[in-house]
């Protein structure tokens, strides 16, 4: 069994928006509570959430991939081409379970922070809502792309000192043990 | 091409680490402990969810119509969302495997019967994980996706 996590988080004055489905919605809303997220915006519906996010100074958006027929991807890539300021720039997660091959490509591109997978866990969310609060990606506008940066590689901290990141560093270096991600909280 | 480059603040990293708030392990233990509060219900849910995979897989055995495959699809994508947080991560990733194996043979137009029978034995063992020990439920869902790895090629 892993080590109880360290360090304090605080998301009690959090502006959160929660798009989701109505079935997944309460589960969802009851782990981001239980985080100390006072009152998540609920949104069933894109336009809903896009409403919000014009009224609203949001802290984080949690998208559910799963909503019908692409509809949280559309979303996303919508806000992010939007002239909402801020919300255009507010750190977005996508939960995501299977991606239906004719969507991969639009979840590929919306322009989200970080898709994290299905089957969640409450410690698997809370790490991934924590890792987005420490990036600092910068927000690139293309004409086919409007989202964060998404020439980043996430090797976690350097191994110490006299080593590199450059590919022939780490080829040098000595095998590490094998530490699955989902072990550890940042 | 025209690149814009901006550095916007991050909103989250703003407030996330103001003091206060409450440890990481107490954020666990608080949504862990709301999650309980409907597991009862939440795992009867699950149940039923499971029992028309059954059914609806069952009756596609000879003739799969599109609208019993968008069923299965839908099932297997709600049993990967509660399985996780009520501690049945491997039955998620069954039901994973379901959702990818259906919707590969819905897009081929094509029918694998022994593929989607083999995937219900295993969300119903998966259902009940004490019967088996961890590495055993592992197994199982290895199993799976090497059949769903079968099928796509």
């Amino acid at each position: 069994m892993s080590e109880p996590p360290k360090g304090r988080v605080n998301l009690e004055k959090a502006a959160v928006l929660l798009l989701s489905p109505q079935a997944g919605m309460e589960l969802l809303a009851r782990v981001f509570h239980g985080f100390g997220v006072r009152q998540p915006h609920r949104c069933h519906d894109a336009q809903t959430a896009m409403r919000v996010c014009g009224e609203t100074e949001l802290d984080l958006i949690v998208c559910d991939g799963s909503l019908g027929n692409g509809e949280a991807y559309d979303f996303i890539a919508a806000l992010r081409r939007s002239d909402l300021e801020p919300s255009r720039y507010t750190p977005v997660m996508v939960i995501q379970g299977h991606t239906p091959a004719d969507q991969i490509l639009k979840a590929r591109d919306c322009g989200a922070n970080f898709v994290v997978a299905k089957p969640i866990t409450p410690r698997l969310l809370l790490e991934r809502v924590l890792w987005v609060a420490s990036e600092q990606r910068p927000f690139i506008e293309l004409d086919s792309y409007v989202g964060p940066d998404r020439r980043f590689q996430n090797l976690g901290p350097p191994d110490g000192p006299g080593t590199g990141r450059r590919r022939a560093d780490r080829a040098a270096a000595a095998p590490k043990p094998d530490i699955d991600p989902k072990d550890s909280l940042l | 091409m025209t690149v814009i480059t901006r550095r916007p603040e991050n909103r989250l990293a703003k407030v996330v680490w103001l003091p206060g708030g409450k440890t990481i392990a107490q954020a666990l233990e608080d949504a862990q402990a709301n999650l309980d509060e409907i597991r009862g219900e939440s795992l009867q849910v699950l149940k039923a969810m499971l029992d028309e995979i059954q059914a609806v897989g069952r009756r596609s055995e000879a003739d799969p119509k599109a609208e019993d495959l968008d069923t299965l699809y839908a099932l297997s994508g709600r049993v990967l969302d509660i399985a996780g947080l009520f501690g049945l991560p491997e039955l998620g990733q069954a039901a994973l495997s379901l959702c990818e194996l259906v919707d590969r043979l819905k897009s081929r137009k094509a029918w694998n019967w022994p593929a989607v029978q083999v995937h219900l034995h295993g969300l119903l063992v998966l259902a009940d994980p004490d019967k088996i020990p961890p590495e055993g439920r592992q197994n199982v869902v290895d199993g799976l996706r090497q059949v769903g790895q079968r099928v796509a090629r």
